[in-house]
C-alpha cells in the first residue's frame, strides 16, 4: 500500500491545507505525505544517503508546521517546500563537505530500485557522478530532472539569475556526458 | 538526449521510509507541545541579547544624562558670568557718572 494511500480522506488541496493551517494534524500529515515523495527525493538525489535525506525532509517539514500560517495556497506549499529543501541541502553540503561524507557518497545505494531500471549500473552511476558535482549544480540538476522544472522556475526558487541556471546545466550536463560515455555507449 | 534521459530515470522521486509522516508529525506535535526551555540554546542566546541590550541602554541614558548635566552646568556658569560682567559693567557706568556729575559741578554747569 502507498504511503498516500493512508490518507485521511480523498485529496483536496485546498481543503487540507485549509484544514492544517487551522490546526487539524491530520490534515498536516496529508500534506506530509502528499509532498514527502518530492522532499525526500532532492534530499537523497543530493546527498545520496538515505538517513540524512530522512533527517533533512524531517526538518523540512518541522519547517512547514512552523509556517503553516504563511502558506497561501497548495502550490505555493510545493514552491516553498521546494526552496526550502534546496537551501537546506546547499548548506548541509557547505557544512559537511568532508572526506568521510565523500566515503560514503562513493558507496553503492543499497535500495536502488533495481528492478524497474532499464540499466541499474548506468543509474547508479549518474548518481555517484551527481553527487561529485558542486551544490549548486547537483541542485540545480535534481530540480530540473527529477522534478522536470524549467531553468526559470529553478531560477526562482534558488533566487539565482536564470543564466547562471543554464550555465550550470549545460556545464553539469557536459561533464556527465564526458564522464558517462563510455558506458552510454554501450546502452 | 541519452543522458538527459538517463538523469530522469536516475533523479525520478522515491519515498522515504514507512512511518516518516507519522514520526514527522509526531515530532511536530512535541515540539510544538514544549515549548524552548530555559536552558535551550536559544533561549539562552535571548536572554544574553536581552541582558546585553538592557546594559547597552543603560550606558546610553546615563551618558545621556550626564551629558546634559555638563551642558546644564556650563550653562548656569555661563549665565553667572554674564551677570557679574554685568554688574561689573553697571558699577564702572555709575562710578563714571558721578565723577562726570563732580566734575560737572564744580565748573557751574547751571544744570548740575
Amino acid at each position: 500500500m502507498s504511503q498516500r494511500a493512508l490518507r485521511s480522506s480523498p485529496w483536496d488541496a485546498e481543503a487540507t491545507l485549509a484544514r492544517a493551517k487551522a490546526g487539524d494534524t491530520t490534515a498536516f500529515a496529508d500534506l506530509v505525505r502528499e509532498h514527502q515523495g518530492m522532499v525526500f527525493s532532492l534530499a537523497r538525489h543530493f546527498t545520496r544517503h538515505a538517513q540524512a535525506a530522512e533527517d533533512l525532509a524531517q526538518d523540512v517539514f518541522l519547517e512547514l508546521y512552523r509556517s503553516i500560517g504563511r502558506m497561501e495556497s497548495p502550490s505555493h506549499v510545493v514552491f516553498w517546500l521546494r526552496r526550502v529543501t534546496s537551501h537546506r541541502c546547499v548548506d548541509h553540503a557547505r557544512r559537511k563537505a568532508s572526506r568521510s561524507e565523500l566515503a560514503v557518497a562513493d558507496l553503492p545505494e543499497p535500495s536502488a530500485p533495481a528492478a524497474e531500471a532499464p540499466d541499474p549500473f548506468l543509474e547508479a552511476r549518474v548518481r555517484q557522478l551527481m553527487v561529485q558535482l558542486p551544490p549548486a549544480p547537483r541542485m540545480i540538476l535534481a530540480l530540473r530532472f527529477q522534478e522536470d522544472l524549467d531553468p526559470q522556475e529553478i531560477a526562482e526558487i534558488l533566487g539565482i539569475p536564470v543564466n547562471t541556471v543554464k550555465s550550470h546545466l549545460r556545464r553539469a550536463i557536459e561533464q556527465l556526458r564526458t564522464r558517462l560515455q563510455p558506458m552510454l555507449e554501450r546502452v | 538526449m541519452m543522458i538527459e534521459q538517463s538523469l530522469r530515470r536516475s533523479l525520478r522521486r522515491t519515498e522515504p521510509s514507512r512511518g516518516f509522516a507519522e514520526r514527522t508529525v509526531a515530532h511536530a506535535i512535541a515540539e510544538h507541545a514544549s515549548p524552548p526551555s530555559r536552558n535551550h540554546p536559544h533561549t539562552r542566546l535571548s536572554r544574553r541579547a536581552a541582558i546585553g541590550l538592557a546594559a547597552s541602554l543603560t550606558i546610553v541614558t546615563a551618558a545621556g544624562w550626564w551629558h546634559m548635566a555638563q551642558r546644564e552646568a556650563e550653562a548656569e556658569r555661563a549665565r553667572q558670568d554674564v551677570e557679574l560682567a554685568l554688574r561689573i559693567t553697571s558699577e564702572k557706568l555709575l562710578e563714571v557718572q558721578s565723577k562726570v556729575q563732580a566734575k560737572m559741578a564744580r565748573l557751574g554747569d547751571p544744570q548740575f
